[in-house]
């Protein structure tokens, strides 16, 4: 899959952000490393991006910018979990009340809860809450969450569920990363974690 | 908790692990990861594993196989890291080779450092030589030139590149009883940055809002948005502005 590029120049002409901030968010980790893509043209090497992505990254980091700091922009965007905890009465208005009695029926009701439960908790509650899964799908997917810290790392990873003849799954891959199956199986749900990781965030702000 | 303090003094070889202090006047082999709060060495270290400090104090040879992870660090001497390289303030003295990246905050190197990787920081401050194999990205970037440098790219905010100028009469009678080559010149393919000041700079390509070019500049393109300064004593082949 060839994806729709965008040289600097035009991406600077484009935005109205100078070298400067474009490296300065770099640095910052706003705008990811791999993003960057070198190739070599006949005046030497330039560096694309991935169009609609970097384009739609740009655009957040312009409106965030007016009430945030770059170091606080930078959290909300990376895929790797807050270090603070998440009160019980926060995470009340973040998940619907059903699934949230049949968590704590389950798995207990803390006080305090960390931001990695949250998130998982806050998938489920999404693909429950949109009828894609059911509850009994959602504790085999919250298993699957819990076994990776950080929801994989700097780069992020997808979830993706699947179907074959009426036997569900799960997977999780690194974010951009193909993966094939065989044409029998159905994929009603592929999501980037890293951006409902990125909304709760916001949320808890 | 509390850790125990590692005293080494003399010739000795011991495991890593995790101290509160650790202290190494002589020569010291680890074996393993180390771990601490103050990290002092006078003489001679050579840690087989990664490094993990608060504050890191190194003078002599040192030389580690992982990553060195500190709050500040100062190096005066010969360091060789063969990993990522990281602490908010770093002060280099002496020689420097880092095996992967380095990156902090604020960085102020005087001698010659070696980067295989990237450098990134938000204060770049060297008077020396160096080489980057990567991209140098910085907002603020001030180089003065006391030796050849190399780096395949620099993007940052200001950037200024010039060359210590030898005025003393003793460092010309040097020069001239020793013929010494002063054709010290930074070499970047592509430079890009909001203000761009060079001297004595080799480059393909120049991008920036105000540029100047200086003495002993040879570049290929300069692209430039607001200005642009020329010195009669540089070459550059082609000028665009946007």
């Amino acid at each position: 899959m060839e994806t729709d590029l965008i040289s600097k120049k035009e991406l600077l002409e484009l935005t109205g952000i100078s070298y400067g901030q474009l490296y300065r968010w770099k640095r910052k980790k706003l705008i990811p490393e791999e993003w960057f893509i070198r190739k070599s043209t006949f005046t030497g090497q330039e560096t694309f991006f991935p169009r609609d992505k970097v384009l739609a990254r740009i655009e957040k980091i312009k409106n965030m910018k007016e009430d945030l700091s770059l170091d606080e922009i930078a959290e909300l965007l990376s895929p790797l979990p807050i270090p603070r905890s998440v009160k019980r009465s926060e995470v009340a208005g973040l998940v619907s009340e059903t699934t949230l009695r049949w968590f704590t029926e389950k798995y207990g009701d803390p006080e305090e809860w960390e931001f990695g439960r949250v998130l998982s908790l806050y998938v489920l509650d999404r693909l429950v809450k949109t009828g894609e899964i059911s509850l009994a799908e959602g504790e085999t997917l919250y298993g699957l969450l819990g076994k990776t810290e950080g929801m994989g790392g700097e780069k992020g990873c997808e979830l993706i569920f699947f179907r074959k003849m009426g036997v569900s799954g799960f997977a999780l891959i690194e974010a951009g990363q193909d993966i094939r199956f065989d044409d029998q199986v159905k994929i009603p749900v592929r999501l980037q974690l890293s951006q409902l990781s990125e909304e709760l965030k916001i949320k808890l702000i | 908790m509390d850790h125990n303090d590692l005293l080494i003094s003399g010739s000795m070889s011991t495991a890593g692990g995790t101290f509160g202090q650790v202290k190494i006047s002589g020569h010291a082999t680890v074996k393993g990861d180390l771990q601490c709060n103050d990290f002092k060495v006078n003489g001679n270290a050579d840690v087989s594993g990664g490094v993990r400090a608060t504050d890191a104090v190194i003078r002599g040879n040192f030389m580690a196989d992982g990553d060195f992870r500190a709050s500040s660090l100062q190096l005066h001497g010969h360091a060789d890291i063969k990993g990522d390289c990281h602490a908010d303030r770093i002060l280099l003295r002496g020689m420097t080779k880092i095996g992967k990246s380095l990156t902090g905050e604020e960085m102020e190197i005087k001698g010659t450092v070696h980067v295989k990787e990237n450098c990134e920081a938000e204060v770049f401050n060297i008077q020396g030589s160096f080489e980057i194999g990567g991209l140098l990205n910085a907002g603020k970037i001030d180089i003065t030139l006391f030796g050849g440098a190399k780096v395949k790219e620099i993007g940052g905010e200001t950037i200024t590149v010039n060359r210590e100028t030898i005025t003393s009469k003793i460092a010309r009678l040097i020069k001239s009883l020793f013929s010494f080559s002063m054709n010290h010149t930074l070499t970047a393919d592509v430079i890009e940055g909001d203000d761009i000041r060079l001297e004595y700079t080799t480059a393909s390509v120049v991008r920036g809002n105000h540029v100047k070019i200086g003495p002993g500049c040879e570049i290929g393109l300069v692209e430039y948005k607001n200005s642009l300064d020329v010195s009669p004593e540089a070459t550059v082949k082609e000028r665009k502005k946007i």
